[in-house]
């Protein structure tokens, strides 16, 4: 009887175990950590985002934060708080929260929060972003055929030209967008800058797609103006892969390496049948 | 002058005594070690062998050019020999051949075991492109198989016949000759197909020889190293091969001379000019070598002076010189005294010159890959040099001892002399009532 | 007698729910880690994160199109790399980050940065040096299985299902960059020790020429594969993003621009301003990475000494 109660107990002990191990894939450490959230406000074309980012010190190291629970506010002039939404992060602690919707018309100056409440996980974290919210335009000049010139004007949301102001222009590539012009340049008293583009560039089908941006700007954020161009230089496929060449797949090899062994090979194969059926030709001989 | 049954006797193939019976068992060790550790290969992978990134090729593929070149024996002597008229060579072809086939077939299993995935050798077929030189050496080498099997098989009908009629008395042997003898009666008919089949392959086998280890040379060749990259190549390769192959006819002829008793058919003229052969398919070798090796050296070309230097003083020079003085000049120079072409000098002399070969195929081989463009950074401090292991050994030698054997197994069934054309030669006549074998 | 029957019943039964119990709990465990069903982490329209089984996603990537096939590769594309020997300080960063992607399990890495020094009065400079991705390749040459392959977008891949393991791309190659599966690769050892996420290379459950090195096979060939992989998530190779001196540039030959991150320059104008040149440009192969003389170096040679291994461009993690 003891021994029954003895072996009862173990196997309730390995049981207990075994349904703990494998009901969670991990056991979550007890210790709460303290994430860092930064926000950032981006303006691409008409779409009004959040990039938000998050992340925590581990051994030293920092590591993305993705287990937290993110409320979004906007905050308007008059001191009200509305919440836009919850948001929870991708795995590389990055995210991105839409407040297109929290932008009514003519609202000046906006400001957006996000805050993570308490978890298991971690202490309660948040960040904010105050901008003064401005209109980035940019069109293409072809007046003079030699040099066509991006011409953008930034104004405010009451259409009054914003001075001073660096923006970059840069066109659009695979990885990394290329610099056009010079660095940076300031908008003048009209919220205008004009740049000549001197360069010829390559473009699949002749398309160039430039673009005009404020690159995080304290007050302003980040604003990116999208412009289409026909000037790309045609691109011409420099490849061999159409070609009959001697480092292509079986059936595109050259003419000649596949003409001449194949020649050969038949010519003295099909001598070597014939011999073959030479010794069943020597095989049947009747007696004479 | 023999009779003719006394010339079927003499010719016979003969059933293994001890000696022949302990050989056999000591070929079939060494191959199920061989075989043992091929197993050990296939499952665990190539890292058995001592080669790594830089010495990538070792010494599998110097012995399956070993191996390609001494099989273009069968081309020299059987076929341009023979079509040239040399009728001394007539005792020798079928040794020739013999060493031929044995040679590719070991040759073609050879480059299998060199495979990292010998189990996909049938991507070969399906995705095979014929831009690769490895596709041109896997088509030659078939070819030249079957060009030598046939140039075996054809003479021997004849003999067949003989050997049926022979040993009548062993009805299942007997049988089996019968077969393989095709139904040979010697008519007309049949000697007119005979005749003109041997012609044509003699014919055929020369430029598909020549083939052979030209594509074989060109695996190099078509490389940019140091040390391959040669317009040489070919030539040099098939000089070679003609070299060793001469060698090893020498050697197997006089073992068989003295195994079978065939001192009447294989006499000291037939060593005296094997042996003036020999001496000069050796100079045309020295001489391709001193294109390969001197021309370089009059250049100041960094990459080729860097591997002559290896060559020539470095880790492999022992070995370059013992090869190239040893395997070649020393004999050549024996070789013009008429002494040193009796029997037995000779045969010691051609197992030197097949060593020699041998060894040869590793210099041509490892060296050149021991010393890339870029130097050698970033691995062990082994992979600076290559020894083969011992495994790797053992795979070798049971390949070695592989194509022994099928000579061996060949010539205890196949008359090692030609019957038929030996008695052609000597006018001797098959006996008439022999052939009606009523009973 | 009864009593001890009933006992022995009584035992055998309670012993047998027992043993039933921790079998039902064990076999629950197993079917769960077997059933497991991977899962990707997805964003919804808007902007929440959700996880959907992988079986349901399909891989469409806007960079590789509609008819995306390995053999012929990114359409209207053709990648080239810069290399600019002047920042180059033997950091390893590039090295490294390679061998962790890759999960390269042997002695010899894809990437390795040489010492080398042209001829006696110039200088030393470390060389990173990886497959050229030539445009006349001698190792697509001679392969008799077509297991190596050129694509339209210039990049050179091995499809590690077809090759022989002849080794005849290797001796092929004039640059040395191949390296060779000698013995079975232990990667899965290899892939936990260097802390790689498992779930990072779920999305390839099928293999592809792609991802060299996911897995690597016994008795094949690999080599650099100037990432594929990464691609077609429009991100740059691993060695280009992980050098901390911006050594590394890639783009695309046909939109004339290359980038190291951080950096965007026109390729043309790079190359010609900086005397860019190619290594064995003699031999006629055309490889894709150019080289930027090492001439007005920032950091001397000698420091980056301190980082050069003769022996050794495969970090073993050690047994603990």
């Amino acid at each position: 009887m003891k021994n029954n109660m003895k072996t009862s107990k173990i196997i309730l002990a390995i049981s207990c175990t075994l349904f703990m191990a494998f009901s969670s894939s991990k056991i979550e450490a007890q210790e709460k950590q303290n994430a860092r959230i930064s926000v950032q406000y981006n303006k691409i074309g008409n779409q009004n985002l959040l990039k938000i980012s998050a992340k925590y010190k581990e051994d030293k190291k920092f590591v993305p934060a993705s287990d937290l629970n993110l409320k979004v506010y906007k905050t308007v002039s008059d001191d009200s708080t509305t919440l836009l939404g919850t948001l929870k992060l991708a795995k590389d602690g990055n995210g991105i929260f839409d407040v297109s919707n929290a932008i009514t018309k003519g609202l000046d100056t906006i400001s957006f929060s996000v805050v993570h409440e308490a978890s298991d996980k971690f202490e309660e974290a948040s960040n904010e972003v105050g901008i003064k919210l401005a209109n980035l335009s940019a069109v293409l000049n072809l007046d003079d055929e030699t040099t066509p010139t991006i011409m953008a004007t930034l104004t405010d949301v009451n259409n009054v030209p914003l001075e001073g102001v660096e923006l970059k222009v840069k066109l659009q590539r695979s990885f990394a967008p290329l610099a056009i012009g010079e660095d940076s340049y300031f908008t003048d008293e009209s919220g205008t800058i004009n740049v000549p583009i001197t360069v010829k560039m390559p473009g699949l089908d002749g398309k160039l797609i430039y673009e005009v941006i404020i690159d995080e700007n304290e007050t302003y954020g980040s604003i990116k103006t999208i412009i289409e161009s026909n000037l790309g230089t045609k691109i011409k496929d420099l490849s061999t892969f159409d070609q009959r060449t001697m480092w292509g797949p079986p059936r595109k090899a050259p003419l000649v390496a596949l003409i001449v062994p194949n020649l050969l090979i038949f010519g003295i194969w099909l001598t070597l049948f014939f011999l073959i059926f030479n010794l069943y030709r020597i095989s049947k001989q009747k007696k004479s | 002058m023999k009779s003719y049954e006394q010339l079927t006797n003499d010719l016979a193939p003969k059933k293994f005594g001890l000696y022949g019976k302990l050989w056999i068992g000591f070929l079939s060790v060494i191959i199920l070690g061989a075989v043992y550790a091929y197993y050990l290969q296939f499952t665990r992978g190539l890292e058995i062998t001592g080669m790594r990134d830089y010495s990538l090729w070792g010494i599998y593929i110097s012995n399956f050019v070993f191996f390609v070149a001494i099989s273009l024996v069968g081309s020299l002597v059987t076929a341009i020999l023979r079509l040239s008229g040399v009728t001394w060579a007539t005792p020798l072809t079928r040794i020739s051949e013999i060493i031929a086939v044995a040679a590719i077939i070991m040759g073609g299993l050879t480059i299998i075991i060199d495979m990292g995935r010998p189990d996909r050798i049938y991507n070969l077929f399906l995705h095979g492109r014929l831009q690769s030189p490895i596709v041109w050496d896997v088509i030659v080498v078939t070819t030249y198989l079957t060009i030598s099997l046939l140039l075996l098989f054809y003479p021997l009908l004849p003999d067949f016949h003989i050997l049926s009629k022979k040993f009548k008395a062993n009805v299942k042997l007997s049988k089996i000759y019968a077969k393989l003898s095709l139904n040979w009666t010697g008519d007309a008919s049949q000697t007119s197909i005979y005749k003109w089949s041997i012609r044509t392959l003699s014919v055929l086998i020369i430029p598909v020889a020549f083939g052979i280890h030209t594509v074989t040379a060109w695996l190099f060749a078509a490389t940019y190293r140091p040390g391959w990259d040669s317009s040489n190549f070919g030539p040099y390769f098939i000089a070679g091969a003609f070299v060793a192959g001469a060698g090893g006819v020498i050697a197997l002829m006089y073992i068989l001379r003295r195994t079978h008793h065939l001192e009447e058919y294989i006499t000291d003229f037939h060593f005296d000019k094997m042996g003036k052969l020999l001496v000069l398919l050796i100079l045309v070798y020295i001489y391709f070598n001193v294109n390969e090796y001197l021309v370089p050296a009059l250049k100041t070309t960094e990459k080729e002076v860097g591997h002559l230097k290896a060559l020539f003083y470095g880790e492999e020079a022992w070995l370059f010189y013992t090869v190239i003085l040893g395997g070649l000049v020393f004999p050549a120079i024996a070789l013009l005294f008429k002494g040193m072409r009796k029997p037995l000098p000779i045969f010691i002399i051609a197992v030197i010159v097949v060593l020699g070969a041998w060894w040869k195929r590793y210099i041509i081989v490892i060296p050149t890959l021991l010393h890339p463009f870029l130097p050698v950074q970033g691995v062990p401090e082994s992979w600076h040099h290559y020894s083969p292991t011992h495994l790797e050994w053992l795979i070798t030698w049971g390949t070695l001892a592989g194509a022994m054997l099928i000579v061996t197994l060949l010539v205890r069934y196949v008359p090692i002399i030609p019957i038929h054309e030996t008695a052609e030669e000597r006018g001797i006549e098959e006996p008439k009532n022999e052939t009606n074998d009523e009973k | 007698m009864k009593e001890k029957d009933q006992e022995t019943r009584r035992n055998f039964i309670s012993n047998g729910l027992k043993l039933g119990l921790l079998t039902a709990i064990g076999g629950v465990a197993v079917a769960k880690s077997l059933n497991e069903e991977k899962m990707v982490e997805l964003m919804d329209t808007d902007g929440n994160i959700i996880k959907v089984p992988v079986s349901k996603v399909e891989e469409h990537s806007s960079i590789k199109g509609d008819n995306y096939n390995t053999r012929e590769g990114f359409p209207n594309k053709k990648f080239v790399m810069v290399i600019d020997l002047a920042r180059c300080k033997n950091a390893k960063q590039c090295q490294s980050a390679c061998n962790k992607a890759h999960f390269i399990p042997g002695d010899n890495a894809w990437l390795k940065i040489y010492k080398m020094q042209d001829n006696e009065q110039s200088a030393p400079y470390w060389m990173p040096n990886l497959c050229q991705h030539c445009d006349q390749p001698a190792c697509v040459k001679v392969c008799p299985v077509d297991a190596t392959f050129k694509r339209r977008d210039g990049i050179v891949l091995i499809d590690n299902e077809r090759c022989i393991g002849c080794r005849f791309c290797m001796a092929a190659c004039p640059y040395s960059v191949r390296v060779f599966n000698w013995s079975e690769p232990n990667q899965g050892e290899v892939k936990m020790d260097m802390g790689m996420d498992m779930d990072m290379d779920m999305t390839h459950s099928k293999y592809t020429p792609d991802y060299a090195g996911v897995p690597s096979v016994r008795g094949t060939v690999d080599k650099c594969d100037f990432c594929p992989h990464m691609i077609a998530e429009e991100k740059l190779p691993h060695c280009v993003s992980a050098c901390p001196n911006g050594v590394y540039f890639f783009g695309d030959l046909y939109e004339d621009s290359v980038t190291n991150g951080a950096e965007t320059f026109q390729f043309s104008k790079l190359i010609k301003d900086n005397a860019g040149y190619r290594l064995m440009e003699d031999l006629g192969t055309m490889p894709s990475v150019y080289y930027l003389p090492a001439k007005n170096r920032q950091e001397d040679f000698e420091s980056g000494l301190e980082n050069y291994t003769e022996f050794e461009s495969v970090q073993k993690v050690k047994e603990s």
